[in-house]
Order: C-alpha cells, then structure tokens, then sequence
C-alpha cells in the first residue's frame, strides 16, 4: 500500500539520525503548561482502533495516542523503553528477556501483568484474528511469563530487526478486557497510552481525554485531544488559519506553499521532513522484455530522476535509492549509483546488447489515487521516448491496481514503497525470491543469500556491509525497480503548540510531550 | 389517485429488486476485493494469512450465497454491518443522509429563490440589455465548477469572515444555530450551478406562456402586470422547473461528494466513495440502494405535484 499507519512506519525511523527536529529540551518539559484541547485536521476519520487489523493511515494517529508497546522509537529514532523498563538480548540473539516498568495501569485502572503482554502477542499470531502483521512475529516460538512483570520471547532463529518489529508492529491491551469484548476491538480500546478513548462520531470526530493513569509523571499536558475529519487540504489550510485546528500534516506538494505562507505570516509553524517512503518504477522480470536485466538497467540510464522530482514531485523531496535519506548511515550515497547521471548512449547500447536495438512499446500501470506516481509514469513515458522505447499508460483504479499486483498482471507500474524501520523490513519480502510483496518476481539467488545474512546478523557493521552490497547491486546491476525520489511532509501545527518532537513515522506519538505555551 | 400511487409504488419492487441486484455486482465485480485494498501493495502477508482475512470478511462463500445473505437481510429491513468499521450501516447511512438532505432541501431552496423571480423578470424583458447580462451571467454561473467555488469560498471566508468559517460538522437538533452557518456556504455552492439552470428553465418556459390567450384576457380584465406574471404566467410555467428541481434532488441525494470534502460535511457522497475504496460491500450495497429507493420516492412526489400545479392533470 502506498501509504500506511504512521504507527507502522515508525520502524523506518529507528536507524535515523538526520531527521530529528524539535527534541524537546528538559527544562521545558519541566514547565510545560497542562490543560488546553488539541484539534487535529485529519483528512479521513479511522477505521478501526484494533491495531493488529489496522492497515489505513487514519487509524494509526489514534493508535499512537491510546497504547504502547514493550519498546519505542525516540525523538533520535533510536529503541528505548517504553512498558519495558529494561530488556535483555541472550543465546545468540534468540532469547528476549523484557523487564516491566512497574505500576502501569491501563485505561480500565487495571495492573498491567507480564500475561496481558503474552495475550496480546497471542492474539496477534491467532490466525482468528487473521492480522496481516502475524508474519513478522513467525520466528517466534515461544512466549514466557515467569513473573508478573517479566516476558521472555524465545525466537526460533536470530532476527535482527526483532525490536524494531515489536515497536512497530505490537501493541498491549488488558487481556481480561479482550476477552470480555470478545475480541472485537474495532471501536473500543483498553490500552495504557496518554489518552483514552471518549468518543467517536463517524465521519467527523474522534475525541480522546487526558488518561489520569499515565505512567510517565507529567504527561500528557492537553485534557482532550480531537481529531477532525476535514478531508480537503486546503479547507485544513483555512482551518489552520482561523484557529480551529492547532495540528495537521500535508503530504501534497501543491499545498506547501499554502501552508509556508501561513508561518510567514506568523500563523502557524511548520516543520519540512522527509518521508521515509520512496517513489519508483517497478518492473515484471517475468516478463519480457524485463526479464532481461540489461534491458532494466538501461532504463534506469535513461531515466533522468530528477527531471522526475521537479515534476512529479514538484522538487518537494531528493532524489533517493531504495533506502531514502531518512534512514541515516543505512543509505548508500548517490555517487555511488552509475545509472543516477542520465546517459543515453549507454541505455541505447544496452538495449542493443540486450537484443532490443529498435526499442520496444510496454504499458505502465498508474493510478491517479497516487497522483505523483501517475505524473511520474508520464515523465518516464517522454523520457523513454528518447531511447526508442514506447510506454503506454494504462490507468487504472485503486483497487484495480492492487488486485494486478497481487496476481502480477503488468508489464511495470509506477507507485510508492515504504522503507520502515530496518533495511530488512525494506527489502525482504520485497526482494527476496517469493517474497510476499516481491510483485516483481525478482529472483537472485545472490540477492537472496545477501538477504539471508543480513537478517540473521547480529553485527551493526555486518549487516551495514550486507546492506550496502544489495543496495548497490540493486541499482548498478539492474534491480527489478527504478528508484527515483522520496518526498516532504509537511507538519503544520499553531505557534501556541510547544514541545512537539517529530520522530520519523510516527509523527502523532511526537505530541504526547507537546504542550501550550 | 390512489390506485396510481399504488401502481406505482408496486412497480417500484421490481425495480428495486434490479437495483439491488445491480448494486451488489458492481462493487463485487470490479477488481480489487476488501482484503487486497486492506492490505495494499506493502503488508507482507502469507497466502495463509489472506485466507484468514477472506473468511474474517466473509468473501471466501460464493457470489450468490453473499448476495442472498444480504438480500435476505434487507428484506427485513436490516442493512447489514460495515466491515471496515464494524458499525450498522443505519447507523451510518442515518446521520449521513441527514446532512445530505438538509444541505439539499437548502441549495434548491436558495436556487429557487433566486431563479423564479430571475426567470419571470428576464423573460418580461426578452432581449433588452439586463435579459441579455442576464443570460450571460447565468451562463457564467453554470459554467463555474463547485470544487474551484468551494475551494475559493473557503480561503476567503477564513481570512476575512472567520467567523462563517466552520470545519467542525455540527448536527441540526444539536444546535440549529451553529448548524446553519455550516450549511451555508456549501449550501450557497450547490445552489449557484443550479439557480442558473433554473433561471434559464424558469424564463424559457414564461416565454411560451406569456404569449397565451388567458393572459391576454387577464390584462384586458384589467389584472395588474405583477399579478399577471407572478400569479398566472409563473404557475404555469413552473412544469418544466418542477422537472428539473426533481431531477436535480435524486442527483443530490446521492451526494455531492465535491462540496462535501471541501466544507467538511459527513454526507453520503463522503460515505459512499470512502465505501467503494475501501470496497466496503455491505456499506456500499446498502447506500446505494438506500438512495435509489428515495429518489423512486421523490419522483412519485414530483410527479402528483404535477397534478397541484397544472390542475387538467389527473392521475387514474
């Protein structure tokens, strides 16, 4: 999906160290202000508040204010505690032992209890709840409470991004109240996050209050915190400049000089920051002419990305591999990428050693439900022209273009992907032979070994070298993707909201120590 | 009388019957099910996994068992569970169609009361200079599309009238006052599109009348020219525009889902795009069903007006 729960994103942050913005100073939130209600402008009201069935980017917002997980991303994007105090990593990176923070309660006033950890990673791998995130919890086999406020989580293999996963992916709610709603959590939450739920009007608002219980002292600082729905950008523009909303995040370009226009004015302050998503041009290696990794690489000489930034991007990003800048020292510089400097007599004398001397005419599917992506397939329709190589957009729907991806019906298509917290989380399922979401039908088996190790490594610097060698055999060689950009967001909020720490990809937990000033 | 609206009311099941059947294809039968949109091009999830989530959602039965379920269900007036919220779909279609029926009745409201007076006075002043600039300003008025109105109304209301400018939906019985000044400009935007097609229809029709025999004998008798137009000629040229106002409110019922994003109004136009991308079946199915019977309703109604504008028609 092209874009998904901030709260799932989060991970994508964990490894970055240039993106951080407005960490909060000590002394302020010594004397941060308590009181006040924080209006949110969201474009779409959420669909669930069951997190281990949330999939849309509305539900997560919530998510992120109602529970917590057994560790999370700081404002540095790196792991720290969050209901586990203390962790340990044993038998060669098979054993996590996870030390509750005593006195966590949770919404219901409720104890927190190693056993409501354990139920909730059951009902997350339940195939009953069929959560499409059970797969990332696979390795594990088992889950064991010998104390109160201990859990040991015994994996089947090492799986470096093991914590990265469990911060993203797993949330804590009470077991007795899971079991008391039957396991229908779509519109009811019992978590032991800095809000609780009050109310819910579909379409329109979602409004959660100050939970009395949180256990980090003086947090949080609003009583109410209310979520909007005002689906158009530029009526969240206006709402932002009369006041009516103190925070919203803007991801179409078209809009940033609205919103920049309203901090010149001195009517709101907005924070510019890269997305951990890219956009590229994917290809079906199944079949030809794509099966052909010459014929891939050629494009990718052909290809002039920036022009593609400017364009579909309206400059409002940096042209990126397939880890975007905001995943810190994972990234392989540019420079590194041959094909990034447009060279067309290159492409051309590729395709004439691949057999496609006098080009060849394909179709690209793009959707208009990512609209810089259908620019984008414009872009490479014209670009492409120049080497003898005709591209015919085929439109398609939303839903009609998932549905080809699953089933692999198309020659190439523009779109987005996500890096999340790991490059192994990145690049797996995506790369691997028979990934899940390897739409591509990639297959090499030196990819795959490369792959392999660096999920199994526990060495930062190891797994730092295996990244790099994929990634720059990914390009250099003829990957099944042409990278081309990743874009900005842009974070909105009132010149009154104070202490708002944005951590990458999970932007709305970055408010749990904002406060007016 | 009654056995007309009998009649119709009879033919309205099996029409209702084709719509519900049309209804449930069209969602099924276009690409893309509810758990592929779920899960988009990113979750990496295992075959298994996906056969977990069809039998969750209840897509794994075959085509006909589904639609006979939620045939079967509406039959008794239940219309079913929005998968992706978990909510009766009553209990969002209700609010909805709410909105969308007040922001409606207001727009065609405000449409009329600009366009009967406008049509009746271009029409008593054919081709003079203010029938001409007239004309051409409704012609403008049409041609103005409700997003760009909308949009612009917006941006301007919040910087020089902040205080009309509302993105928090507040329901009528729950304060009427605060209410209304949501309701107005996109009230206003929906009424400028069709004021000016009223206008147009409101003087062509006085046009054909204003040249009839009883008029004639109406003014030699003595009747003032005001009464004349407004009492005589505009009842009679209030057909055609009854048409149109009726055509006009099926079309509206179904939500304008433009001016709806923009002023941030939960209507249904809202409710059932949201519905058809996220292929929420039941939602989508039940929705638009739901309006095809009410605009069934509404043409009956526009229909027996008929016979209280223009007497000589009579329904048997």
């Amino acid at each position: 999906m092209s874009r998904l729960a901030p709260r799932r994103m989060a991970l994508a942050g964990a490894l970055t160290a240039g993106l951080l913005i407005g960490a909060v100073p000590t002394h302020a939130q010594r004397t941060a202000a308590s009181g006040g209600t924080l209006t949110i402008g969201v474009t779409n009201d959420a669909l669930t508040l069951d997190t281990t069935l949330t999939t849309d980017e509305a539900s997560g917002p919530i998510e992120n204010l109602l529970f917590n997980s057994l560790v999370k991303l700081d404002a540095k994007a790196r792991i720290v505690p969050d209901l586990a105090s203390s962790w340990t990593i044993t038998n060669g990176g098979k054993t996590y032992t996870f030390h509750l923070r005593p006195g966590v309660m949770f919404h219901d006033g409720s104890a927190l209890k190693s056993s409501d950890v354990a139920a909730s990673i059951a009902r997350l791998r339940d195939p009953k709840t069929a959560s499409p995130w059970a797969s990332f919890f696979t390795d594990v086999a088992s889950v064991g409470t010998p104390d109160a406020n201990t859990v040991v989580i015994s994996l089947a293999k090492p799986y470096a991004p093991f914590l990265a996963v469990v911060s993203s992916f797993l949330s804590v709610s009470s077991a007795k109240f899971v079991a008391a709603h039957g396991g229908k959590l779509t519109r009811v939450e019992d978590g032991t996050g800095p809000y609780t739920l009050q109310s819910w009007v579909p379409s329109t608002s979602i409004t959660l209050v100050k939970n009395p219980h949180y256990f980090v002292a003086g947090q949080p600082h609003f009583d109410k915190v209310v979520y909007q729905v005002i689906p158009s950008d530029a009526s969240r523009v206006a709402a932002l400049r009369t006041g009516q909303i103190q925070f919203a995040a803007f991801l179409d370009p078209i809009y940033f000089p609205q919103v920049q226009q309203l901090q010149q004015t001195s009517q709101a302050n907005v924070l510019h920051v890269l997305d951990i998503n890219y956009h590229m041009f994917g290809f079906n290696t199944k079949r030809k002419p794509f099966n052909n990794a010459l014929v891939r690489l050629a494009i990718s000489y052909a290809i002039d990305r920036n022009q593609i930034l400017q364009a579909a991007g309206r400059g409002q990003g940096v042209v990126s591999g397939l880890l975007t800048p905001a995943l810190g020292s994972w990234t392989v510089p540019l420079r590194q990428y041959a094909p990034y400097t447009p060279n067309l007599a290159k492409a051309k004398e590729l395709l004439a050693k691949a057999g496609y001397p006098h080009g060849f005419t394909f179709s690209i599917m793009a959707s208009h439900y990512l609209p810089s992506d259908y620019t984008a397939a414009e872009i490479i329709q014209q670009q492409l022209k120049r080497i003898g190589v005709t591209a015919q957009i085929a439109t398609t729907e939303w839903g009609d273009y998932v549905h080809k991806w699953v089933v692999r019906n198309f020659d190439s298509f523009t779109g987005e992907n996500g890096d999340w917290t790991d490059p192994d989380l990145a690049m797996y399922a995506a790369l691997h032979t028979g990934g899940s979401t390897n739409a591509f039908q990639f297959s090499d088996p030196s990819i795959d070994h490369l792959l392999e190790q660096g999920r199994a490594s526990t060495s930062t610097s190891a797994r730092q070298s295996i990244y790099n060698q994929v990634q720059l055999k990914l390009v250099n060689d003829g990957g099944p993707m042409v990278y081309t950009f990743a874009s900005y967001w842009d974070y909105a909020m009132s010149p009154q909201l104070k202490g708002y720490a944005y951590i990458p990809g999970a932007s709305y937990k970055g408010l749990v120590e904002a406060y007016y000033k | 009388m009654r056995s007309y609206i009998l009649g119709r009311l009879l033919l309205a099941i099996p029409t209702l019957f084709g719509i519900s059947a049309v209804a449930f294809l069209t969602i099924h039968l276009i690409p893309g099910n509810i758990v592929e949109v779920m899960l988009g091009t990113r979750t990496d999830v295992t075959p298994a996994q996906v056969a977990e989530l069809n039998a969750l959602y209840g897509i794994d039965k075959p085509l006909w068992q589904q639609y006979l379920t939620w045939a079967g269900h509406l039959i008794h007036g239940d219309l079913g569970f929005s998968l992706r919220t978990g909510l009766p779909v009553t209990s969002l279609l209700g609010p909805a169609l709410a909105v969308t029926a007040e922001v409606t009745i207001l727009a065609i409201l405000i449409a009329l009361c600009i366009a009967l007076p406008a049509g009746t006075w271009l029409a008593s002043r054919r081709d003079s200079a203010s029938d001409v600039i007239g004309r051409v300003l409704s012609l403008i008025a049409l041609s103005i599309p409700s997003f760009w109105l909308g949009t612009l109304l917006i941006l301007v209301v919040s910087i020089y009238l902040p205080w009309l400018s509302s993105f928090a939906f507040i329901p009528f019985l729950q304060d009427p006052g605060r209410n209304l000044e949501t309701m107005i400009l996109p009230a206003c935007t929906l009424a400028l599109g069709l004021s000016a097609i009223l206008v147009r229809m409101m003087r062509a029709a006085m046009l054909e009348v204003l040249h009839k025999d009883y008029l004639r004998t109406a003014r030699a008798k003595g009747v003032s020219g005001s009464r004349v137009l407004g009492v005589h000629a505009m009842r009679n040229a209030l057909l055609p525009v009854l048409t149109i106002v009726g055509l006009q409110v099926g079309y509206l019922l179904g939500g304008a889902v433009v001016v709806e994003n923009v002023f941030t109004l939960p209507g249904v136009g809202r409710l059932v795009v949201q519905g058809i991308q996220q292929r929420d079946y039941p939602l989508v199915q039940s929705v638009v069903f739901v309006v095809a019977a009410l605009v069934i309703v509404v043409n009956l109604v526009v229909d027996l007006a008929y016979a209280w504008v223009d007497p000589r028609i009579r329904y048997s």
